[in-house]
């Protein structure tokens, strides 16, 4: 896990922080944040401007993302490498707990059905 | 104009802000509508009419060429900027407008929100530490430093009262 030092402090990440990464996958200014994820999300994320507007804070203080430009009074940050790596390893720990919810479903529904 | 206008005291401690929120609804629902926020809890409103508006304060220690973009944020959000007073920025919206009157989303950036307040007041309290010490080292006599004592103990209290409630709440917002 060479690479990785340091970024166990960043994790969890919450959903909000969560969605706010993957969006700034592709530079963005922060309505076309809060537009897109409520879109991915289908509606079910949807980001205050105090919440969006702290986290750019917070997340650019960290260097998990970088400000790329300014126009209109409308700043646009992008994921940064380093940002990169905490949200690859926050989809590898989803995915980990995902698979494993599944298959204590899975069973639980089979011995259900065994009870019937 | 002058005639449309008025002021109104009202004092709210700093852990207050959701009852400062409410008083100001309140007012907007009278027609009484906040122009800007001054020193010792005077509020100055534009008389108008009356309107379902929902207030809400953020606390955030602004740099000067940040201020632009933060307003903006809000902005594009559907929320107008009012007025900001010792880093407290009062923002407002049409209830009427959309069913989403909240600033924050979440309850970590509530929490978020109160630790900035923490830590910002926290800052300030070796300046209060400084001014006492400089005050009791300068023999200016008795009465002087009786009041200075007592001054400098009130604020000590209002500190621990201070980060006891907030605390409070921050533990309320992480149980859910």
């Amino acid at each position: 896990m060479a690479g990785n030092e340091g970024i166990e402090k960043y994790l969890p990440l919450s959903e909000s922080t969560y969605y706010i990464l993957v969006s700034l996958i592709e530079p963005m200014h922060g309505y076309a944040v809060m537009q897109y994820v409520e879109a991915v999300s289908s509606g079910a994320v949807t980001l205050g401007p105090g919440t969006l507007y702290g986290a750019f804070s917070t997340l650019e203080s960290e260097k998990l993302i970088v400000k790329v430009s300014e126009e209109n009074r409308r700043k646009s940050y992008v994921i940064t490498a380093k940002g990169r790596r905490v949200l690859a390893e926050q989809l590898r720990r989803l995915e980990l707990m995902a698979r494993t919810g599944r298959m204590a479903l899975a069973k639980g529904k089979a011995s259900e059905d065994d009870n019937e | 104009m002058s005639e449309s206008q008025g002021t109104k005291r009202r004092w709210f401690w700093p852990w207050q802000d959701e009852k400062e929120e409410a008083w100001l609804t309140g007012m907007a629902s009278q027609g009484a509508h906040l122009i800007k926020v001054e020193s010792f809890g005077r509020y100055c409103f534009a008389q108008g009419e009356p309107g379902d508006v929902a207030y809400r304060l953020d606390y955030t220690p602004l740099k000067k060429q940040d201020r632009e973009g933060y307003i903006q944020v809000f902005a594009d959000a559907g929320w107008e900027f009012v007025c900001e007073k010792n880093n407290w920025q009062y923002f407002r919206k049409g209830i009427a407008a959309d069913g989403q009157a909240e600033i924050f989303s979440d309850n970590e950036s509530k929490i978020a929100r109160l630790k900035r307040l923490q830590n910002q007041l926290l800052s300030l309290l070796p300046v209060w530490m400084v001014l006492y010490v400089a005050v009791t080292q300068s023999n200016t006599g008795r009465n002087w430093l009786i009041f200075a004592g007592a001054l400098f103990f009130g604020v000590l209290f209002f500190y621990v009262i201070l980060m006891l409630k907030i605390s409070a709440r921050i533990k309320r917002l992480r149980q859910f």
